[in-house]
């Protein structure tokens, strides 16, 4: 049996909106074991992306316990989270965010310039690898302007790979790709989660994109309302 | 709506609001305080040169035709007073009387008034009191003057014995006889006080005793009469912030009193409105370089603003995309901005003025009060004329950086809204735009540009030069000068990159993780790094200008006198413009000066005396310069060129440095006084004339047929001191160049041969050029020798050390205007620093969002931003810096090459090292306060905001 690596244990979290407070999570506890694909679901203000946060050291809960590698991240303060978040998990945003002054070389290469654990020319063979082992080996050199919406996710995928983390945080990576793009990218993470055994939990609207996971879990009102399983022979490789 | 959009506006973007609020504060503070302090200062200034020359409205005395020197008061008085604008009348005698005090004795002005009616001018006691009545040996008392009573040691209670002669008169048409015997009458009066004036007694020094001008009456025996009357103007005539105006308005009671008086009897002179209007023209000069820095800081302002309510329009161009798809007209929205700026301008220019205007009343006005020595100075305190020009002004440059931003906001197309990213493309109402045929305005401007200069050399200059309009002349000189900085600026701006290339280096050795960031974004983000940069060079190169050129002027004062004026040493005798000059300040009638005081040489045993001191180690006369023409003898070349004669070897007095020769031997110098029939000529003249050692010139003599042939002994290219001596064939053009021989020769040729030959006795030396010996101190030897000749013999000495250390110390003094000014630019700058690196750092929350989220520590963060604001300032500054340095050093060795004069290399000690100080620490600031507030929020509190 697999060791959890992220563990949610009656996790609380209200926004105040004006003056008065609104619950994001309502006592929400969630086990994910080291190499699981899992979606988060659910309509908008369910709390997704919230818990996503939480899972990903960005955010902190009001109430509960967050542990991930055994850690508990509840009581870290700012500068070891960011430590965290540096070496051992990786993230994917929506809109990319990539550096627009840093080519697609020089964004991969910069969470590992910020770890400073390689040398110069070791981070750019290892930003070369990982630009080539998403598809990009002959874009490393374009800036951000110049690759396509989906290429530039790509780099991003790559830029969350580049110090090796265990874990692979996904905020609607889709979200603004066309539906044949956005299926690449699901398969790279996915295989990404297979062949090395990276932790994936990701957050997405669009139900095709779930059945990428080992299984999603549902939220509603700030709860967890289901998780299913959900077999994704179906879809992978069409 | 308007007031509602810009409401939010303020409330949302409250730093920004604020900064160009603070920014409009300073800038506009900033140029009312500099154009008041030109205007408080030019106020100070027309009052000391109107107290120099007399704080007299107007003088009314006696022409020295007319056969009664004097004035009747009983009947002048009266009638003067029933004339519109007068206000009071206070006789005088002022004259130059002899003073025994004890056994010393000396020449001084005299100056006896009516002290209750006389308002002339302040007196300031040092020893005892102003009063003029009976003193306790019961005599009268006198005032004296502080250099009168050092000259001639006098101290209170002393018995002081004025012998007064009455103004000479002459025949219309002639001369005062030389020797014509004046009724001399002596008194005694009681030294009850001594002190200084201002104004009083219409001489800028304090040289002069004051007496009541009753007793003086009856002492000398006048009766009720004065030599003058000073007329008091009413003041409100000078009620004008236009010193023309008041000038002008003061003189048309002049033109009454004229014609009430008539003007064959008397003669009329008005110093004050003179100096007024005098003061105002020489401040047309300050005004125009107040005005330029002026226009330099508010440019920064304008830019600030442009930026940040540009970054407001970016911001809000969906809502403006809504508001047009609503049915918002373009003009609405292009009123929205316009509406925005007006109200931060209202705010900012407001405040500003007031800001400008208490540092004027609490700081400047106060120095220059202080600076006045305790004289009552009349400082208005609020300056009409400086707000209106700085709010002029700021208005301006306002409306022009508002311009830009509001025409983006009016073309903010509807598809903002609704698919903002193909909003940038082109669009059918953009190709219908694309396909109409229109005027290339780009090409006219072009033309206006290059316009420019034709019409400025042919039509405005020569204009403003031959009206005399000293105000455009100005602003064409500083225009000119302005084009030069924002022109060497945006040359110098390709220097930018390598500078800054140079200090990523610096910074990949130090920290190779902020480099590695700080140079991706330097080198690559384009449009901010052009905004920041050029305004920053633009802040840092005319103080480097400025302060560079002033540090070349105090490095090189010292070499440049030196050798300009050749010895230690310059004593010339009164001159006839000397006198002119004398007899105008002493009496106002600006009459011709009398034949005694017209000698303009040595008279023998004055020269023998100075000559035989022993506080000179050497002494050499030279003759004044006589103007002739010289010729190569056979009719094909000739130049006119001034002849001056020596009596020694110049070598012995002249300053090594001062001497040098491209020809000859230096033996010649030494010989040529003595071998007469020789001369010593510059290297253009012998170029010109294509003569070398060893040849003959002919120099024409006075009278008909005078020609003297001199051979040639040295060519020089220079020989301070004596004469100009270049290398420049304009020299010889123009006729500046001197031809040096000696003092017989010179002689033979101002002596017409038909009345036979020179005199030798004849006086000649027209200024004795002295070098002290080794034990003297030069300062103490200047003052000891005007105590000795310049009050008795009205010798004037100049020093050449005392001029090196004047014009050492008033660059010094314009050093601290410099740093001032510097400090102010600088304020600006460093808001305008601010302001960029804080948008900039507002545009890229996402990327610091994503930052933060991948794990980049809060420290690292501000090291990069650092960084980055760091670099883009000071490779900003050093190429202004540069670009400064180097303007200033072409000046220099411009003017060094014109005038054949070295140039030691000099840096400003102050400024340029408190311009990259300033500038470090704004651009650590800017960054550490801009990113404040992000780098304490969380990666996903930014992210969420953006």
């Amino acid at each position: 049996m697999s060791e959890t690596i992220i563990n949610v244990d009656s996790v609380h979290k209200s926004y105040l909106m004006g003056k008065e407070a609104v619950p994001a999570l309502r006592g929400v506890s969630l086990v994910v074991k080291r190499g699981d694909m899992v979606c988060l679901m659910g309509p908008s203000g369910s709390g997704k992306t919230t818990l996503l946060n939480i899972v990903g050291g960005l955010d902190e809960p009001g109430r509960g316990h967050v542990t991930i590698a055994g850690m508990d991240i509840v009581s870290m303060g700012e500068e070891r989270l960011a430590r965290l978040r540096l070496e051992r998990i990786g993230f994917v945003f929506q809109t990319f965010n990539l550096l627009s002054n840093f080519t697609a070389l020089e964004n991969v290469e910069a969470p590992m310039v910020l770890l400073r654990r390689l040398g110069r020319k070791e981070r750019r063979a290892r930003a070369q690898a990982l630009l080539a082992a998403v598809g990009l080996a002959d874009r490393v050199d374009h800036y951000p302007s110049e690759l396509s919406g989906g290429q530039q996710q790509r780099v991003a995928v790559a830029r969350a790979l580049a110090n090796d983390p265990e874990i692979l945080i996904g905020d609607e990576m889709t979200g603004d790709l066309d539906s044949k793009t956005g299926f690449e990218i699901m398969q790279l993470v996915r295989d990404l989660n297979q062949r090395e055994g990276k932790t994936v939990v990701y957050v997405t609207h669009d139900p095709r994109m779930a059945d990428y996971a080992d299984y999603s879990v549902h939220l509603l009102d700030g709860q967890i309302v289901a998780r299913e399983a959900d077999p994704v022979v179906s879809l992978i490789g069409d | 709506m308007i007031g509602l959009y810009v409401r939010r506006n303020f409330r949302r973007r409250r730093v920004r609001t604020v900064l160009m609020i603070l920014s409009l504060v300073i800038g506009v503070g900033t140029l009312v305080t500099l154009n008041a302090t030109v205007d408080s200062y030019r106020r100070y200034y027309t009052g000391t040169v109107a107290s120099d020359v007399g704080d007299f409205d107007l003088t009314i005395t006696r022409p020295d035709t007319a056969p009664n020197p004097f004035l009747a008061i009983g009947d002048l008085t009266p009638r003067l007073m029933a004339i519109p604008g007068v206000m009071g009348v206070s006789p005088r005698i002022q004259a130059i009387v002899s003073v025994r005090a004890g056994v010393k004795d000396g020449d001084t002005a005299f100056v006896a008034l009516q002290p209750d009616l006389d308002q002339s001018g302040a007196v300031k006691v040092e020893d005892g009191v102003y009063d003029l009545g009976t003193g306790t040996t019961g005599l009268p008392g006198v005032f004296v003057l502080q250099e009168t009573a050092d000259v001639l040691d006098i101290s209170l209670g002393d018995a002081l014995e004025i012998q007064y002669a009455p103004p000479e008169t002459r025949l219309k048409g002639r001369d005062v006889p030389a020797s014509g015997s004046l009724l001399r009458t002596t008194a005694q009066w009681e030294v009850r006080g001594i002190g200084t004036q201002r104004g009083l007694t219409g001489r800028s020094n304090n040289e002069g005793v004051i007496v009541d001008l009753a007793v003086a009456q009856e002492r000398f025996h006048l009766g009720d009469e004065a030599d003058r009357l000073i007329v008091e103007i009413d003041p409100k005539r000078y009620d004008s912030n236009n010193p023309e105006q008041s000038s002008f308005a003061a003189r048309l009671v002049g033109f009454a009193v004229r014609d009430a008086l008539g003007h064959d009897d008397f003669a009329y002179n008005m110093p004050r409105p003179r100096a007024v209007i005098d003061g105002a023209n020489q401040f047309v000069f300050w005004q125009s370089l107040i005005m330029m820095y002026g226009l330099l800081s508010l440019g920064v302002v304008g830019l600030l603003i442009r930026t940040l309510i540009m970054t407001n329009v970016q911001e809000q161009t969906r809502d403006m995309a809504v508001m047009r798809i609503l049915g918002a007209p373009r003009r609405h929205l292009f009123n929205l901005v316009a509406a925005e700026v007006a109200a931060v301008g209202l705010l900012g220019i407001g405040l500003g003025v007031v800001v400008g205007q208490l540092v004027n009343n609490l700081v400047v006005v106060p120095l220059i009060k202080d600076r006045a020595a305790g004289f009552i100075v009349d400082l208005p305190l609020v300056s009409a004329r400086a707000i209106l020009i700085s709010v002029l002004v700021s208005l301006v440059v306002l409306a022009i950086s508002a311009l830009a931003p509001a025409q983006r906001a009016a073309s903010t197309k509807i598809t903002n809204a609704i698919n903002p990213g193909v909003a940038d493309g082109i669009g059918l109402d953009d190709l219908d735009r694309l396909r109409e045929r229109r005027t290339d305005l780009r090409i006219s401007a072009a033309g206006l540009v290059i316009l420019c200069y034709p019409l400025l050399v042919f039509y405005v200059f020569p204009l403003a030069f031959d009206f005399g309009i000293l105000w455009v002349l100005a602003a064409l000189i500083f225009g000119a000068l302005l084009s030069l900085i924002v022109g060497a600026a945006m040359l110098f701006f390709i220097v930018i990159l390598p500078m800054e290339r140079g200090l990523l280096w610096i910074i990949d050795r130090l920290a190779p993780h902020v480099g590695y960031f700080v140079r991706r974004t330097v080198l690559r983000g384009k449009a901010r790094n052009t905004l920041i940069s050029l305004m920053i060079v633009l802040s840092s190169l005319l103080p480097s200008f400025l302060s560079t050129t002033l540090a070349l002027q105090v490095a090189n004062t010292e070499t440049d006198r030196r050798l300009q004026g050749g010895a230690a040493f310059r004593i010339n005798p009164p001159s006839s413009e000397n006198s002119q000059r004398r007899r105008e300040q002493d009496d106002g009638s600006g009459g011709p000066a009398t034949s005694a005081e017209a000698a303009s040489t040595f008279k023998t045993d004055i020269l023998d005396e100075l000559r035989g001191d022993p506080a000179f180690r050497a002494t050499l006369g030279r003759s004044r310069s006589y103007r002739s023409e010289v010729r190569d003898g056979v009719g094909m070349r000739s130049a006119q060129a001034n002849v001056v004669g020596i009596d020694g070897d110049p070598r012995n007095t002249l300053y090594g440095e001062a001497i040098e020769l491209v020809s000859g031997s230096p033996d010649t110098l030494g010989r040529l006084a003595l071998e007469p029939g020789t001369a010593i000529i510059g290297a253009g003249l012998a170029t010109y004339l294509d003569r070398a050692v060893g040849d003959t010139v002919q120099v024409v003599g006075d009278g008909k047929d005078h020609l003297e042939e001199l051979r040639i002994v040295a060519i020089a290219k220079r020989i301070g001191g004596v004469g100009s001596f270049t290398s420049k064939q304009t020299d010889v053009w123009s006729g500046s160049t001197t031809v040096l021989v000696a003092m017989d020769s010179y002689r033979a040729l101002t002596n017409n041969p038909v009345y036979g030959p020179p005199d030798p006795r004849l006086p000649v030396v027209g200024t004795l050029l002295a070098a002290p010996a080794a034990d003297q101190d030069e300062s103490k030897l200047t003052s000891d020798l005007r105590l000795r000749y310049a009050t008795e013999h009205r010798l004037a000495i100049n020093s050449t050390a005392e001029t090196i250390k004047t014009v050492q110390q008033e660059a010094r003094t314009g050093q601290i205007f410099l740093v001032v000014l510097t400090a102010l630019t600088s304020i600006l700058a460093i808001f305008g620093v601010f302001a960029v690196i804080y948008v900039s750092i507002y545009g890229r929350r996402a990327e610091i969002g994503m930052l933060k989220a991948v794990g980049t520590p809060g420290r690292q963060l501000l090291y990069v931003f650092v960084g980055e604001a760091m670099v883009m300032t000071l490779s900003a500054t050093l190429t202004g810096i540069t670009a400064g340095m180097l303007l200033a050093y072409t000046f220099r060795l411009s003017e060094g090459f014109r005038q054949e004069l070295p140039t030691h290399f000099a840096v400003d000690p102050v400024v340029v090292p408190a311009m990259l100080v300033l500038m470090i620490l704004s651009s650590f600031f800017s960054a550490v306060i801009a990113t404040h507030s992000l780098r304490r929020r969380r990666a996903i509190d930014i992210l969420r905001t953006v």
